[in-house]
């Protein structure tokens, strides 16, 4: 039997580009700024509120605040993934989706060793596609377990 | 004998021993990434392989987007692995023996390990091993 190649989604948060497994997500939501409700924000835990998602209150997550980066789209044009976790689904708060991607146009890159101990703290894998860095986005860094495909 | 590769940022001439040096680049665009260090400006992609590029010395208070810009990135081998340096100009090869090296004194930059004149200007030799070390740990 033949089997699909694995896609990814690329989403960018700044001028930064990441890659995400497709399976780990169940729905992307554009036009969210209504949909939001900043006032169950923790903003220690990255979590900037709450997005009623299918009759369920899910923290939406924005990981600009830990990985430091600036975002300069304004909120009414971000993207939510809804991604499922052991302890439940949340939204993970992107600026922009580029699309999907085979896996095999994906190619693989070590991070030396002189960028490997300071970038550990928000990343641990890359990979290049067209010439250009790709991080590859550890849900469970931002809520949760590691993601149970249902 | 030692050979040095010129190459001058923001009006600051910086020399090279060519041992180390790797490739000059021409326009080459880097990307950021989260988690490096401010001494890093951005992260160069070359045969496949990352090589962060670094704020020289003397330009460490100096505008990241100015070294982002640069028209040559300069790729050097350090023992702890590949960096890179922003130029916007270079001088080519000089053989130790077609300038001087002056005595730096106690007026020492971190990262630099000498200097080198040549044709009335003054080159900071890099200390590539130290840099490569220091500026991608925040140093």
């Amino acid at each position: 039997m033949v089997q699909a190649a694995a896609k990814k989604l690329i989403f960018r948060l700044g001028e930064v580009g990441f890659v995400l497994d497709l399976a780990s997500i169940i729905e992307i939501c554009e036009q969210i700024v209504d949909a939001v409700d900043p006032g169950k924000a923790d903003l220690d835990s990255g979590i900037v509120g709450s997005l009623m998602f299918r009759q369920t209150l899910i923290p939406v997550i924005d990981p600009t605040l830990r990985l430091e980066l600036s975002s300069s789209t304004a909120i009414r044009d971000r993207v939510a993934l809804v991604l499922r976790s052991s302890e439940g689904n949340w939204a993970l708060l992107v600026d922009k989706v580029d699309g999907v991607c085979s896996s095999e146009r994906f190619q693989p890159c070590e991070l030396p060793p002189l960028l490997k101990q300071t970038v550990n703290r928000c990343f641990s894998q890359v990979e290049l596609l067209h010439n250009e860095p790709m991080i590859i986005f550890e849900p469970e860094r931002y809520y949760g377990s590691p993601s149970i495909a249902v | 004998m030692t050979r040095f590769g010129l190459f001058s940022c923001c009006q600051i001439a910086y020399a090279v021993r060519l041992l180390q040096l790797c490739k000059v680049v021409h326009e080459k665009n880097g990307f950021l990434l989260p988690g490096i260090e401010k001494t890093v400006v951005e992260v160069l992609v070359d045969d496949g392989r990352l090589i962060p590029l670094l704020f020289l010395p003397g330009l460490s208070h100096g505008d990241p987007g100015a070294a982002r810009t640069a028209e040559y990135k300069i790729i050097v081998e350090s023992e702890a692995g590949l960096i890179a340096f922003s130029a916007d100009r270079t001088f080519g090869v000089v053989a130790e023996n077609k300038g001087e090296i002056l005595d730096s004194g106690e007026s020492k930059i971190a990262g630099v390990a000498g200097n080198f004149k040549y044709q009335g200007k003054v080159f900071n030799i890099l200390d590539v091993d130290f840099l490569a070390i220091e500026l991608t740990r925040g140093g």
